[in-house]
């Protein structure tokens, strides 16, 4: 079942120094913001740098505290949504340089429980067109196959809350190809942040400018 | 059986990342033990050795080598899990990885576990460093057994101190540091390897609430070939503070979950 997303009367405030002597400034994110996603929605979140894309992402994944609100993802307060059925992308991607890819989405696998993990990295390195470079370490990787592993390691699960930070930064064409035949084919609520709305607006149910 | 496969994958990841060079596990996993123990025991063996009569409270010439070495092993055991566990912990907020860690559904002890399981053999090869030294305890079989249940408690309790050490170093800068400084005291008044009677008077008291001064002296207990039972007063103060250090980390750790999350990103 995908989740609705509820966000009422969200503030985030963030303290910024010039330097680190001058006196803090407060800057504020969000004031008062209300948000409601409906479940299965694909919801394209754009705006300029620095305008809260990110911040709203990892609000909802509760890595980032707000100062009031509430945020309910199918009626529960977003940090006690269950963490299987989350599935995140960032830009720093959560990937280990060291493994193999294979081995990055097998010890996924085994961090989200996954049942029979190996038949599903299978169809997951299939889906995301892995199989030439799978058993290469990621420290070899282009910026390009890291995010196409990204995005292979937060689907692998089959989360039906998927977040999506920037994914479309480094992908080629074939890649945005495998992102929308994944995303029309999915069925749970997913919120994607980017700088290019143009390559996904046309299969995502809302576009949101922040 | 979903366990344990997930235990070999979390332990193999540990190995592909730590053991890519053959020389640096030689090193970890060999030379270094080696070099640790030999520094430690020249170093006693020479003061025994120049004076054959001396007292140093219950350590003479004849016993010395065991009370040092047992003392090595709690170090060992207690630091592997405090110092080693900590810096890869700390080691996956350099890689960017911790979000993955603390967000990951899966049973988090097994996934700590992990974390020490290539420092985990460094460790048996020390006490079979030193078991080729000193010997079998005086009941090789129980004695062996129970030893091993006190290595894995100091272990555990290492690691609890170094959860609490990343914690502090991620949600309370300076008081990391502060934290280090503690727990070269806390070593220090488990006597591994100093008798409790020459310590100054003021120190003597903190050993009776230092939960490593009771596994040291139960160690020392059962290699001598005392039941674990027969010393109810170090297992029951043992005890007590496991459950004590572990339930005040934990509500810590529930306390500030969400500032320790924002700040694994």
């Amino acid at each position: 079942m995908s989740p609705s997303i509820a966000i009422h009367a969200l503030t985030k405030r963030f303290s910024v120094s010039a330097s680190k002597n001058a006196h803090p400034t407060v800057r504020t994110l969000f004031a008062d913001f209300s948000l409601t996603i409906e479940a299965g929605h694909k919801v394209l979140i754009v705006g300029p740098n620095g305008c809260g894309k990110t911040s709203l992402l990892k609000i909802l994944c509760s890595a980032l505290q707000t100062d009031s609100g509430e945020i309910l993802i199918d009626g529960i307060a977003c940090d006690n949504w269950p963490r299987e059925k989350l599935g995140l992308m960032l830009s720093t991607q959560l990937l280990y340089e060291g493994l193999t890819g294979y081995q990055n989405l097998e010890y996924s696998a085994h961090l989200y429980r996954i049942p029979k993990p190996h038949l599903r990295i299978m169809a997951t390195i299939q889906h995301w067109g892995l199989s030439s470079f799978i058993r290469e370490e990621v420290a070899s990787y282009s910026n390009g196959m890291r995010a196409l592993l990204a995005l292979a390691r937060c689907t692998l699960h089959s989360p039906p809350l998927l977040l999506l930070d920037e994914p479309t930064a480094y992908l080629d064409t074939h890649g945005i190809d495998r992102l929308r035949t994944f995303l029309q084919s999915s069925t749970g609520t997913v919120l994607i942040t980017t700088q290019q709305p143009n390559t996904l607006k046309d299969i995502v149910d809302r576009v949101l400018m922040l | 059986m979903r366990t344990l496969a997930q235990l070999f994958c979390f332990f193999k990841k540990e190995f592909v990342l730590q053991g890519s060079s053959f020389l640096s596990i030689l090193n970890r996993l060999l030379i270094g033990p080696i070099i640790s123990l030999a520094t430690t025991g020249i170093l006693y063996a020479g003061f025994f050795r120049g004076n054959p009569k001396a007292n140093l409270a219950e350590m003479n010439g004849n016993n010395f080598a065991t009370f040092i070495l047992i003392g090595f092993l709690l170090h060992t055991y207690l630091n592997s899990g405090y110092y080693f566990f900590s810096a890869r912990l700390l080691g996956e907020k350099g890689t960017k990885t911790l979000p993955l860690v603390w967000l990951a559904p899966c049973n988090k002890i097994l996934l700590f576990f992990s974390f020490i399981s290539v420092d985990l053999i460094r460790c048996l090869i020390i006490t079979l460093l030193g078991i080729i030294i000193i010997g079998l305890p005086e009941k090789p079989f129980i004695g062996l057994v129970q030893e091993a249940g006190l290595f894995l408690f100091l272990m555990l309790l290492g690691m609890l101190l170094g959860l609490l050490r990343v914690i502090l170093t991620m949600v309370r800068h300076g008081m990391a540091d502060l934290f280090d400084n503690l727990y070269l005291i806390f070593v220090f008044t488990a006597c591994p390897y100093i008798p409790k009677t020459l310590l100054p008077g003021f120190l003597q008291p903190l050993c009776t609430f230092n939960p490593a001064y009771h596994a040291c002296k139960l160690m020392r207990a059962v290699w001598n070939g005392h039941s674990v039972a027969g010393e109810l007063y170090h297992l029951l103060a043992l005890a007590t503070s496991f459950v004590v250090v572990s339930s005040a980390i934990y509500v810590y750790t529930r306390i500030n979950r969400l500032t320790i999350i924002e700040k694994s990103f």
